[in-house]
């Protein structure tokens, strides 16, 4: 391996843990991202958590948050759900509530796929405690008014009806995508890579960290969107698969090569 | 004016900029729990009621959030408080508490 | 609004439109809603532009209305259609436009479907020469009337004697602009500038001088919707739909409307018209209407023809206090004179209605 400083690297094991990409919300062009002074992404209201500027975020009254941006949607080219988004919008809307009390907060959301350990507490908390609405129903259009508001059109599902609300701030999930130079990597290792553009598993869920090539391990959001947790998770697995992977196959040096072809 | 044997047609639409905070919050100060329904629908599913007239009290909860309480009234006004929906209720909202406080605030009772 | 934003969008949907050498097709229902707009097509780009726009008076309907309203099948449709493209390869063209925006979606939808099902095409093209003995083809470009009036804009600008501006402020005119439904929201990539943010209208309106509005239901449909206007219980939707559009772009005030399909300038003006007499509403100054013109009346305009050449007065929203605006000079004892001087009688005036 020739690192970009130069140095080149002999190594028996290769772990690629490339992440992921956030999904450029400008490809939905009818959330108007890029067009309409008051779209922000997931990332830039964190961003804005860290920093304290926006100039988007004035004292909102009315702030929406729109699930699964760029995920479980075809048209946009991601059919799977990205994971985080709907911890992360439950999560940002509570902060948002806590930086702006007096303000009214909307979560579009299709499903609510956050389960797992205290999420449920978080999603009831934001109910109960911080009085977040929830409505059932993807936003479908957004556009602007003549003050700078922003109209934004939904289906409430439940309700069977379509509906419109005046916003100050709309906040897009976006989602998760293979990392493009993550691919570049791929491309370099020649790497295969499944219909969803993330890296291939050498066998389903059950061969744990090994890509299909031998010596070369897979970890984190590289073979699809993952949670924190998972991540973590996989790192640990992935040392622990490469250090039995070095123990097993290469003590014996005369006829490593046969025992690689043998035990991947 | 001029009758052209058709006209305007009211809209559907749910506007959510006709929602009435302040009357909702005094409804939220008294039973805290209408804001954590999650539209399960087992309180409909067992209505004794909503088996002979349109009662709900999933979609009524709906209808004062999507900005229209006479609709959730209508929705109410057959409930015979029997308790059935508490016993049902995922999220153990005091049901008959919800329904009287909605009709206390909404309908000046 | 972030007009870069915009500007990036716009530069991902361009298409290909040939400079010049057309067979030109006409809309069914322009030729009587507002006649001269085609005819100040031809005499724009033939005379002003000295380009080649063919036309023949064998061609037909694409069907478009008849498909639209479920009353003749798919096949029926695309023999129609193969027999009008037959035409075109016959008197020697490639380039194909047509005048009407459903025509114009059908024909993507047509060539789509055909590129998607070889199987029907060939079977079309066994009814084609069952049928009329003509030969299958197909165009090698198909553009919208609209498509190339964008291409010509800034030709058209070159020429122009006044541009959308307020004489009396020498602020630009106010512009909405509006995109038939089957224009490219069927196929995005089929249409200038997409489908969220179409931008052939916007070029023309930039070319000339005027300010766009960009207002929040801008993609709501006219009203039209074939079956919502067609059959008179449901005619209410149609006029809803176009009174949603008309409160949304009122707190813009705008000047003009500006339309590239054949139904929109018709239902945008007429219903007006309707909403007034019915409502007393009316979203004009002072008691007037918006008017709401086709390009090529807009393009006429800028360039200088008479507004009654034109066809202005076939709009029931009154113009004049646009021409008044752009300080285009004309004869208000003229407006309904037929040709040679004919009186045409001029219509009952309205109750609410400037």
């Amino acid at each position: 391996m020739r690192l970009t400083n130069g140095i080149t690297i002999l190594s028996d094991a290769v772990l690629v843990a490339s992440g992921f990409d956030l999904f450029d919300a400008v490809k939905k062009e009818e959330y108007g991202y890029g067009i309409y002074d008051q779209v922000m992404t997931n990332a830039d209201l964190e961003a804005y958590f860290k920093t304290g500027s926006d100039k988007r975020v004035t004292n909102p009254k009315r702030i929406g948050f729109v699930h699964c941006v760029g995920s479980r949607d075809e048209k946009s080219g991601c059919r799977s759900c990205s994971k985080v988004c709907c911890a992360t919008a439950v999560k940002q809307a509570i902060e948002v509530k806590q930086a702006f009390p007096d303000s009214e907060v909307f979560c579009f959301y299709m499903d609510l796929r956050l389960f797992g350990r205290h999420y449920e507490d978080i999603y009831l908390s934001a109910q109960k405690d911080h009085g977040v609405r929830f409505i059932r129903g993807r936003v479908a259009e957004v556009s602007e008014n003549h003050d700078g508001t922003l109209l934004v059109k939904a289906e409430n599902t439940v309700a069977g009806k379509p509906l419109k609300v005046t916003l100050d701030l709309l906040v897009l999930m976006s989602g998760m995508r293979p990392s493009v130079p993550g691919k570049a990597i791929g491309d370099l290792l020649e790497m295969p890579v499944e219909e969803d553009g993330y890296f291939a598993v050498r066998n389903g869920i059950a061969a744990g960290q090994r890509s299909p090539l031998p010596g070369v391990f897979l970890a984190g959001a590289a073979t699809g969107p993952k949670t924190l947790p998972e991540t973590l998770a996989d790192a640990r697995a992935a040392a622990m698969e490469i250090d039995r992977y070095l123990t097993e196959v290469f003590p014996d040096a005369r006829n490593y090569k046969q025992l690689v072809r043998e035990r991947w | 004016m001029v009758d052209f044997g058709f006209g305007l047609v009211p809209s559907s639409r749910i506007n959510l900029d006709l929602f009435d905070r302040e009357k909702y919050d005094k409804l939220t100060a008294i039973e805290p729990d209408a804001r954590i329904c999650i539209s399960c629908g087992s309180c409909t599913a067992v209505c004794t009621a909503g088996q002979f007239a349109h009662t709900s009290l999933r979609e009524a909860l709906d209808d004062i959030l999507n900005a229209n309480p006479d609709k959730a009234l209508e929705s109410l006004r057959s409930c015979q408080l029997c308790g059935k929906c508490a016993m049902v209720c995922p999220r153990g909202i005091n049901t008959r508490h919800l329904i009287l406080s909605i009709i206390k605030v909404y309908s000046g009772e | 609004m972030i007009y870069e934003g915009k500007q990036k969008i716009w530069s991902e949907y361009q298409k290909e439109i040939p400079d010049d050498h057309y067979f030109y097709v006409r809309s069914c229902i322009r030729q009587s809603f507002f006649p001269a707009s085609e005819a100040t097509f031809l005499r724009i780009t033939r005379e002003a532009l000295g380009k080649d726009v063919f036309e023949t008076e064998h061609h037909t309907t694409c069907g478009g209305i008849a498909y639209h309203s479920d009353t003749i099948p798919q096949e029926t449709v695309m023999t129609i259609i193969a027999r009008q493209f037959a035409l075109m390869a016959k008197h020697g063209y490639e380039n194909y436009v047509c005048s009407c925006i459903t025509s114009f979606g059908l024909y993507c939808e047509t060539l789509e479907t055909w590129r998607e099902y070889p199987e029907l095409e060939a079977k079309i093209k066994d009814n084609l020469w069952k049928s009329c003995k003509l030969d299958f083809a197909k165009p090698k470009f198909l553009v919208h009337a609209s498509d190339l009036i964008y291409k010509y804009r800034k030709l058209i600008a070159a020429q122009a004697v006044r541009k959308l501006v307020n004489v009396h402020t020498g602020e630009p005119l106010r512009v909405v602009e509006h995109i038939g439904c089957h224009y490219s929201k069927m196929f995005p990539s089929k249409g200038v500038g997409g489908a969220e943010y179409p931008y052939v209208l916007v070029g023309m309106i930039e070319a000339w001088g005027g300010e766009i509005v960009d207002y929040p239901e801008r993609r709501h449909c006219c009203g039209f919707g074939f079956r919502q206007y067609f059959i008179k219980g449901n005619r209410g939707y149609s006029l809803s739909n176009t009174h949603k559009k008309f409160e949304s772009m009122e707190p813009f005030k705008p000047d003009l409307i500006i339309t590239n399909c054949p139904g929109c300038p018709y239902f945008l003006d007429r219903w007006q018209y309707v909403i007034a007499e019915s409502t007393g509403k009316t979203y004009g100054q002072d008691g007037h209407g918006i008017p709401a013109l086709t390009y090529e009346e807009v393009a006429g305009l800028v360039m200088g023809y008479d507004p009654w050449d034109l066809g202005l007065q076939t709009h029931q929203v009154g113009v004049e206090p646009l021409l008044d605006k752009m300080g285009v000079e004309y004869d208000p004892a003229a407006k309904y004179l037929g040709k040679g001087g004919k009186d045409l009688g001029a219509p009952a005036p309205c109750s609410c209605l400037k």
